[in-house]
């Protein structure tokens, strides 16, 4: 499942670190990869600066707030952003168009919908590309529609007194032009 | 099926978005609007911060400031040449007596491409003149690009003619030495007199804009030019009753962070010069012009250059030096660099990263 033949620094890799989600699935992933979690890193060197003696091998980090379907989508995520830095470590620029790539494939198998809960669990797990990707995600998805799509998509209500709405759309209607159908 | 996003979340989504999507999605609740605020320039928050912030990897690319000398690095002789346009570090340069176009690298002395001179055109039995230039660089095909207005010789400078001869080609600086004709979807002799406005072209990331002056059909406009896709498209100006007559105000044509922007600064020069940025955040929508801010009574201002980074302009004082000039703390920093040399203009251009 896992391809770490092309990792920089393959002896390190070779650690597994074990995740358990709030619905009790457990993940078994390369230290590497559970390393770009850095909340799971903040768990992990705590851990290690806790108890010196105890080698490598398994280390169990709860994840109360982080479901298992989200996480096996970062997992996926984060392995194949391993994978691309480290076919193109000397080039930054073909690192960037292969990312680029994966990126809109990723997209594809992605519901707008689904995109909050990847974002709250990028953030929780402090996750930072992924988290960065997701929200530029939802940034183009929204981006063309209407005021009461993005309320829906976020959960919002209005709270504008009668009459405030329609002046603030007043102001810069021209901003409400050629927006897509919700 | 909506969760709650933390707001630091919901403002690293909102500042991927464009101006025009911020100020629709000010209606979202009181939070967005709080949020988004309203682009007056001087605040930090989203709206401004997406009208200021470079979007590209290289966003603050350094600026070279080129003067035209009698020593050009060139074999001699050049009769009548000056800075047509700049893209890239690479300079358009114009013989307006003999009509050759160059390409050159101001970095390396290398003079990549000489455009062929003006060309005879039997059917008014007149030669056609180079009447104004775009040049710009094309990220899909790897190439410089030069847009030549050409005119039968003498017209622009003859009121009452009627010019039905002018027209435009498109060069690619690796192509063939033929330029392709286009049409347009206007009358080309818009572009004539433009040394009505100070600076009348600017060149960004892929599009060059021009001023275009007032016709029998229309009012004075931004004409742009897709350099990929070779598309013309136009907009407005902001009304006259709002930013002045052009007779009484000069209007200098500017790109901030993708956006086309005017300076607009009365003609008539008192001792403290003030002067306004207009930005328009949304190419063909009139209604999308947007004052940003207001530099007050300035008392040392020539005229304003071209925006530097986040909003930071550079300007030519009175005495032909470059000033930076940042709108947030109102403050000047002279760069002891004389943009003035043998009268004639430099440009700033910035460097390929």
């Amino acid at each position: 499942m896992s391809n770490q033949s092309e990792s920089p620094n393959p002896t390190s890799s070779s650690n597994k670190i074990t995740l358990k989600t709030s619905d009790n699935e457990v993940f078994e992933v390369e230290e590497a990869v559970a390393m770009k979690f850095c909340t799971v890193k903040q768990y992990f060197d705590d851990e290690n600066n806790n108890n010196v003696t105890s080698g490598t091998s398994t280390t169990l980090i709860p994840l109360p707030n982080v479901e298992s379907h989200p996480l096996a989508i970062l997992i996926t995520y984060c392995k194949k952003h391993l994978e691309i830095k480290a076919n193109n470590a000397d080039n930054k620029k073909e690192m960037e168009i292969d990312m680029e790539h994966y990126e809109r494939e990723f997209l594809k198998n992605v519901m707008p919908q689904e995109l909050t809960e990847l974002i709250l669990a990028a953030n929780y797990l402090n996750f930072k590309e992924a988290l960065d990707f997701f929200c530029r995600a939802v940034a183009s998805a929204i981006q063309n529609k209407s005021v009461e799509y993005v309320r829906k998509f976020f959960g919002l209500e209005s709270d504008f007194k009668p009459g405030e709405e329609e002046k603030l759309r007043e102001e810069f209607a021209w901003s409400f032009e050629g927006v897509d159908e919700d | 099926m909506s969760s709650y996003l933390p707001e630091e979340v919901v403002v690293n989504i909102l500042s991927h978005l464009p101006p025009k999507s911020l100020l629709r999605f000010r209606c979202v609740s009181k939070t967005w609007l709080a949020l988004i605020g309203t682009p007056d320039f001087v605040s930090k928050n989203l709206i401004n911060n997406s009208i200021l912030n470079a979007k590209s990897q290289h966003p603050h690319p350094p600026f070279l400031l080129v003067k035209a000398r009698e020593k050009f690095n060139f074999p001699s002789p050049f009769l009548g040449l000056g800075i047509a346009s700049s893209s890239n570090g690479i300079l358009c340069l114009h013989d307006h007596i003999q009509g050759d176009v160059y390409l050159w690298n101001p970095t390396s002395s290398l003079r990549l491409r000489l455009l062929p001179r003006p060309i005879y055109c039997p059917h008014t039995k007149s030669f056609l003149y180079g009447a104004g230039y775009g040049f710009g660089f094309d990220y899909m095909a790897d190439d410089f690009k030069v847009v030549r207005f050409l005119d039968p010789l003498n017209t622009s400078f003859m009121a009452d003619t009627d010019f039905v001869d002018v027209k435009l080609e498109v060069y690619n600086s690796l192509g063939p030495g033929l330029g392709k004709q286009l049409d347009t979807p206007f009358d080309l002799n818009m572009f004539n007199n433009f040394a009505l406005y100070v600076r009348t072209k600017v060149y960004d990331n892929g599009f060059f804009y021009w001023w275009a002056n007032p016709d029998k059909v229309y009012d004075e406009r931004i004409v742009s030019f897709d350099c990929r896709n070779e598309v013309f498209r136009m907009t407005p100006l902001p009304d006259r009753s709002v930013i002045g007559h052009y007779r009484e105000v000069c209007r200098s044509l500017m790109v901030l962070n993708g956006f086309v922007a005017m300076s607009v600064y009365p003609i008539r020069r008192k001792k403290k010069v003030s002067f306004s940025i207009w930005v328009l955040l949304e190419f063909g929508v009139e209604e999308s012009w947007t004052k940003l801010f207001r530099i007050g009574h300035y008392f040392d201002f020539g005229r304003p250059l071209c925006f530097c980074k986040n909003g930071e302009l550079f300007m030519e004082n009175r005495e032909g030096q470059l000033v930076l000039y940042d709108p947030f703390t109102q403050t000047t920093k002279n760069l002891q660099l004389s943009t003035r040399s043998s009268g004639v203009q430099a440009q700033l251009t910035r460097i390929l990263s």
